[in-house]
């Protein structure tokens, strides 16, 4: 059902939020000042707190590809800004205590958060950011427009802070074609303190 | 809000509806002289039905497109054939469409098209109580209350709130924008009510399961932690329930007849376990405990319903939620019809307590089970660490 | 101030404008149009080879009322109308075009909705990162139209043996009566408040290649698809400089 979306675009042209949209050049770059990464392609970065509250980056486009980094989440943050009635209904608190499968249910509310149905598809332990990590991958129906979306993200607690980077994509045509490169990148990550 | 108020949540004439004191038990048109009517003719595409029939079809296309559809013949074919013996000589003008939904939801549009949300699947004990909801909505369509509501002067402003429900609603958004303002007047529902009871009947149900969907609802509803700003529970958007409906239709129902309990739980045992799971991911966990604590008290033996139910406590994590879950599980893994994942949810509480033997035990136990399982990968991890 | 646009009471003197506005955007578009390097085509694509076979997929069109709130909802029945207006329009267009069309069976359309619901997540990324681009461009686009679904749309070409295919999307809002009032009122204390918004695009694609060979972006200040006349109009911009064999 498209309905939202647009309308939500347009607004944003007509200038109620101001996002910018830069380049991210193939190679070595540095998210939020701390984790490190190797990319094999450019990217196209969003900022604007509003509408981008995480570091959130795409090839195609808004409503094609996304890629995320959490960077730094502590004990007891939220994943995302939330407001006090969305947190009492469906928290997105990390807690530093929280188990892999604990991680993967956080991620899984906030990507359910809009009525979108979630699926694991798989769950692995992973090295990543030179530690003991997670790798998640799993299927999305994105309610809004009914788009099938394959994901996978990475994650790590680390001195009681949680990283993590989650890149999906439609499951047709762009998933196969930026999963390689994503998860490259994601298991060449390194953390600066 | 007080709890009247909270029972007529969402519908803002449906205060002033309810609030007469000397209301007449039974205003519905549906006097002991109706019978079902005859099929309808298509109508004139230029008419008024006619372009709601064309509006109708679109939704319809687009229905059958969704994702959300679920496209299992089987029980497409059963739900079909509940439909049928229902509406009886309009069986070949109606059809049914199971939806993958967790909210309880079920509706049919002046075309035929039908929707059943899988929440309300979930929810339903027997055959009977689901013929009391179909019936229900049978009783709209036959007595076209849609295009009433459309050609009535006052509704034309909101004729888009009047059609909305049979498109595919999926935004939570979405839901409680409907449930503003109903589709249909109190006599409406009062009306289809009536008939739902008269379908069963006819059709060898025991009609008195009518009533009793209701209450369920409403203990459903009630436990949930925003009972006062219901609003937020949009659960019930599409079928708000009250005391007074569960009460009328007490009043007219008969304890005679089907409830076809057996039936129904095999007709939907390869699902109950998917929509529990949906259930589960709601994230409403007072809601769900309520809604298992009652399917549970029915039947005590099924390991599914204590795992579901174990599984909402955990998740929720309270006080006392996790000796609770762990209660449920352990009498759950003693039941040869648990699901895998009743062990790995006791394998990550025996985790959590430094339970490291019972853990490793309860991790191998769900492997076993379910030796493909998508997170087969991080449990053998687990295993490992507690192993050395 | 801006004075929002609304379809129910549109004044005389307000009609007469939107329809000069309206003249004058296919003029300047006309006129843009071979001025810089062409923004609706993909990088080396001109035009589609002599009478190509071209799939129509179905309209995709939903009118919304918005409501004093400026809470948009969906009407059915005004999409209902529009729909049969524009496929009215569309008809038209494609009997005057040499090559064949097909349509998508309502039924064959069944199967492909994950297909369709693609596509148009691709397109409506395109029409905001291309087609409007501006501070929403995407650089590593470098401000061409290079959009590819790879083979995600393949199984359209099998079914159809079309080798392109033409979608069209459109929303458009209109605001109710009561939305009007407060325009009007907010109008009369020096507030604007926006009527409503018609956006579409119309996109051509190779289904063997997957890439998105042309695509054009309407976003039009008037129009209201209810009426048949208007709808065609609407058609017919959405369709302006589409790449046919010359």
């Amino acid at each position: 059902m498209k309905r939202l979306p647009w309308l939500f675009a347009v607004l944003l042209v007509a200038g109620c939020a101001t996002p910018t949209v830069s380049k991210v050049e193939q190679g070595d770059q540095l998210v939020a000042e701390r984790l490190a990464i190797k990319l094999d392609g450019p990217w196209n970065r969003f900022d604007g707190l509003g509408a981008f509250p995480v570091p959130t980056w795409t090839v195609e486009g808004v409503t094609v590809d996304r890629l995320q980094f959490f960077v730094g989440i502590k004990d007891g943050k939220t994943l995302v800004p939330q407001s006090d009635a969305a947190r009492e209904k469906r928290p997105l608190t990390f807690r530093a205590s929280m188990q892999p499968h604990e991680i993967v249910a956080l991620f899984q509310t906030m990507l359910t958060a809009d009525g979108s149905t979630f699926d694991l598809v798989k769950l692995d332990p992973v090295t990543f950011l030179g530690g003991p990590g997670l790798r998640f991958e799993y299927s999305l129906v994105r309610r809004v427009d009914e788009v099938r979306l394959s994901g996978f993200g990475y994650a790590r607690v680390n001195n009681g802070e949680l990283h993590a980077i989650l890149y999906q994509a439609p499951r047709l045509g762009f998933y196969p074609r930026y999963q390689p490169q994503v998860d490259r990148m994601a298991q060449t990550a390194s953390l600066r303190s | 809000m007080n709890r009247r108020g909270f029972l007529q949540w969402g519908c803002a004439h449906c205060a002033l509806l309810y609030a007469a004191a000397g209301r007449a038990q039974a205003g519905a048109d549906a006097g002991s002289q109706w019978s079902i009517p005859p099929r309808f003719a298509a109508p004139d595409a230029a008419s008024d039905e006619g372009g709601l029939w064309a509006t109708m079809a679109r939704e319809e296309q687009r229905v059958r497109r969704s994702p959300f559809l679920i496209r299992d013949v089987k029980l497409h074919d059963y739900l079909q054939a509940i439909l049928c013996r229902l509406a009886g000589s309009h069986c070949p003008d109606v059809r049914v469409y199971p939806v993958r939904s967790p909210h309880f939801n079920a509706n049919m549009a002046p075309n035929g098209m039908m929707q059943v949300w899988s929440g309300l699947l979930l929810r339903m004990d027997n055959e009977a109580q689901l013929a009391a909801v179909i019936g229900h909505e049978v009783g709209h369509f036959l007595q076209r209350h849609a295009l009433e509501r459309l050609r009535d002067a006052k509704s034309k402003s909101a004729a888009g709130v009047v059609l909305a429900p049979f498109g595919l609603v999926g935004l939570v958004g979405q839901l409680a924008l409907i449930a503003s303002v109903y589709s249909y007047s109190r006599d409406q529902e009062r009306e289809a009510d009536t008939i739902s009871v008269r379908l069963m009947s006819a059709a060898g149900y025991d009609s008195s399961q009518a009533s009793v969907v209701w209450g369920n609802l409403l203990a459903e509803v009630m436990a949930g932690p925003n009972a006062d700003a219901s609003k937020s529970s949009v659960l019930f958007a599409t079928h708000p329930a009250s005391e007074e409906r569960r009460d009328v239709l007490r009043s007219l129902g008969k304890a005679e007849g089907e409830k076809a309990e057996q039936a129904y739980r095999e007709r939907m045992a390869d699902w109950q376990l998917p929509f529990l799971e949906d259930e589960l991911k709601r994230g409403q966990y007072a809601e769900t405990i309520e809604l298992l604590g009652r399917k549970l008290a029915a039947e005590p033996a099924r390991g599914d319903f204590l795992y579901a139910r174990a599984e909402a406590r955990r998740l929720r994590g309270q006080e006392k939620d996790l000796e609770q879950a762990h209660a449920d599980l352990a009498a759950a893994a003693a039941l040869a019809n648990a699901p895998a994942q009743t062990h790995r949810s006791l394998g990550l509480i025996l985790r959590s307590r430094a339970d490291k033997a019972g853990a490793a035990a309860s991790f191998r136990r769900y492997l076993e089970a379910a030796p493909d399982a998508p997170d087969a990968g991080m449990i053998r991890t687990y295993i490992s660490e507690l192993e050395t | 101030m801006t004075m929002g646009r609304n379809r129910e009471v549109p004044s005389q003197a307000a009609g007469r404008a939107i329809r000069v506005a309206a003249a004058l955007a296919f003029v300047l578009a006309a006129a843009g149009a071979g001025a810089e390097e062409p923004r609706n085509l993909a990088p080396g694509f001109t035009a589609l080879p002599q009478n190509a076979k071209i799939l129509v997929a179905p309209i995709d069109v939903e009118l919304y009322s918005i409501s004093a709130g400026g809470v948009p909802e969906p009407r059915a029945d005004w999409t209902s109308t529009a729909l049969g207006n524009m496929k009215k329009e569309l008809g038209r267009l494609r009997e005057r075009y040499k090559g064949e069309t097909v349509d998508l069976d309502e039924r064959a359309a069944d199967d492909f909705g994950e297909l369709l619901a693609l596509h148009s997540a691709v397109a409506r990324s395109i029409s905001l990162h291309h087609a409007v681009g501006g501070m929403w461009a995407l650089p590593t686009k470098n401000g061409k139209l290079d959009w590819s679904l790879g083979d995600a749309l393949k199984p359209l070409q099998d079914k159809t043996g079309a080798r392109y295919a033409l979608f069209i999307w459109v929303r458009d809002s209109y605001a109710s009566g009561e939305r009007v009032a407060a325009m009007v009122l907010m109008a009369a204390l020096g507030v604007g408040l926006g009527g409503g918004v018609q956006q579409g695009y119309a996109s051509l694609v190779d289904l063997e290649t997957g890439r998105v060979l042309w695509f054009n972006r309407l976003a039009r200040a008037s129009g209201d698809l209810r009426e048949p006349a208007k709808a065609a109009e609407t058609v017919d911009a959405l369709l302006l400089g589409f790449p046919g064999a010359k």
